[in-house]
């Protein structure tokens, strides 16, 4: 998977998983992973300045927690993190719907019988 | 490379005020890769490899900080750097005063103020200076006295401009690292402190020396005609600098 593109939507991968619910970053990067089938697969080291950021923007807000005996850095999905995430699904989806169409009209085109350039 | 080498030099290449914060999130997230990996069958030294892997290359993971952290930030970290050589500078300035007053005491004037036979002086400068020194009759003798003497303040004016200076980067220094979780954006404090500080610190002292040096063995001047302790002062204290930033560096390199 071309990882420019991939960053491209890190906000919006990131603020999806979260919306599940408060997460530290390694149950995240997992989630990422698990949720993608492996294919979202950034450098996990590279996740967490993509949270802090997000944090910075107060899409995110963090805490220390203690989960399995450990401090960890919590981060949760913030009122304007879960408006923004709403706002960018329903951008994506008309993306999403507008590339799908384009794409699978191509496809038809290529195999429809009877069809010459 | 073990877990313990790459987060030593994660640490070492991160700069800003959130760079604790990014590292303990870093050791903890390679612990829970190891650990995962250990629980699959690799051994130590294979599970600490591929977390290593996973988590990315430094290269990569510093470029993704410093893009979060963005160029004001960048540059802000770059203004206290400047700042707080600036300040050593002009204490070092400030040192070297204290040495020509330490010649001034033990030589007379002469040393530092005296221009060799055949100087010449702007006249009104020779005005002024006979108008402050009312006891000596020549322009030369009323340069020596000027000049032994500006030798010494302006010098000591300079030292403590810059222990003021290096005392309100201190408490800079201290209130970035109090809000440093609150605010990440903030500046590095220590952008140099690491191994930069001492090493600009002996090459800007010892190029200071060799330039005095230089001055003074060719005889030229810059500005009004001094003696010998003009310079010499300034190359003593240039070089104590010099050496005390190599010694520095010297035992961090055994430190480590």
């Amino acid at each position: 998977m071309n990882r420019e593109r991939l960053k491209g939507n890190l906000d919006l991968l990131l603020l999806s998983v979260l919306a599940a619910g408060p997460a530290h970053g390694y149950a995240v990067i997992s989630a990422l992973r698990q949720r993608s089938d492996g294919t979202f697969d950034l450098p996990e080291g590279t996740i967490y300045p993509a949270l802090h950021r997000l944090e910075d923007a107060g899409l995110l807000a963090s805490s220390w927690a203690e989960t399995d005996g450990r401090k960890r850095r919590v981060y949760a999905l913030t009122g304007k993190g879960a408006t923004a995430l709403a706002g960018e699904q329903a951008d994506y989806r008309t993306f999403a719907n507008g590339m799908r169409a384009v794409l699978g009209w191509a496809e038809w085109r290529d195999t429809a019988p009877g069809w010459s350039a | 490379m073990s877990v313990a080498e790459y987060l030593d030099q994660l640490r070492s290449r991160l700069r800003g005020a959130d760079r604790d914060l990014l590292l303990a999130e870093a050791e903890d997230h390679l612990r829970d890769t190891v650990t995962a990996g250990l629980a699959a069958g690799l051994t130590q030294r294979e599970a600490e490899e591929a977390a290593i892997s996973a988590f990315g290359s430094i290269r990569a993971v510093v470029r993704a900080h410093r893009a979060r952290r963005g160029k004001v930030a960048v540059l802000a970290d770059v203004i206290l750097a400047a700042w707080k050589l600036g300040s050593t500078g002009l204490i070092a300035v400030g040192a070297s005063g204290i040495v020509a007053a330490l010649f001034n005491h033990l030589n007379g004037p002469r040393f530092i103020g005296a221009a060799p036979a055949g100087a010449r002086y702007p006249a009104a400068s020779c005005q002024y200076w006979l108008s402050i020194y009312h006891h000596v009759h020549t322009c030369a003798q009323a340069a020596m006295l000027e000049n032994s003497a500006d030798a010494v303040s302006l010098r000591l004016l300079a030292g403590g401009l810059g222990l003021v200076l290096l005392g309100v980067y201190a408490v800079v220094r201290l209130c970035i690292r109090w809000t440093a979780e609150q605010h990440p954006r903030l500046p590095d404090p220590d952008l140099l402190s690491r191994d930069w500080f001492p090493a600009l610190t002996a090459l800007g002292s010892g190029g200071a020396a060799l330039l005095m040096t230089v001055l003074l063995a060719t005889r030229t001047y810059l500005g009004v005609p001094v003696g010998p302790g003009f310079f010499l002062s300034g190359i003593i204290a240039a070089l104590a600098f010099c050496g005390a930033a190599i010694v520095t560096i010297g035992r961090r390199h055994q430190v480590s």
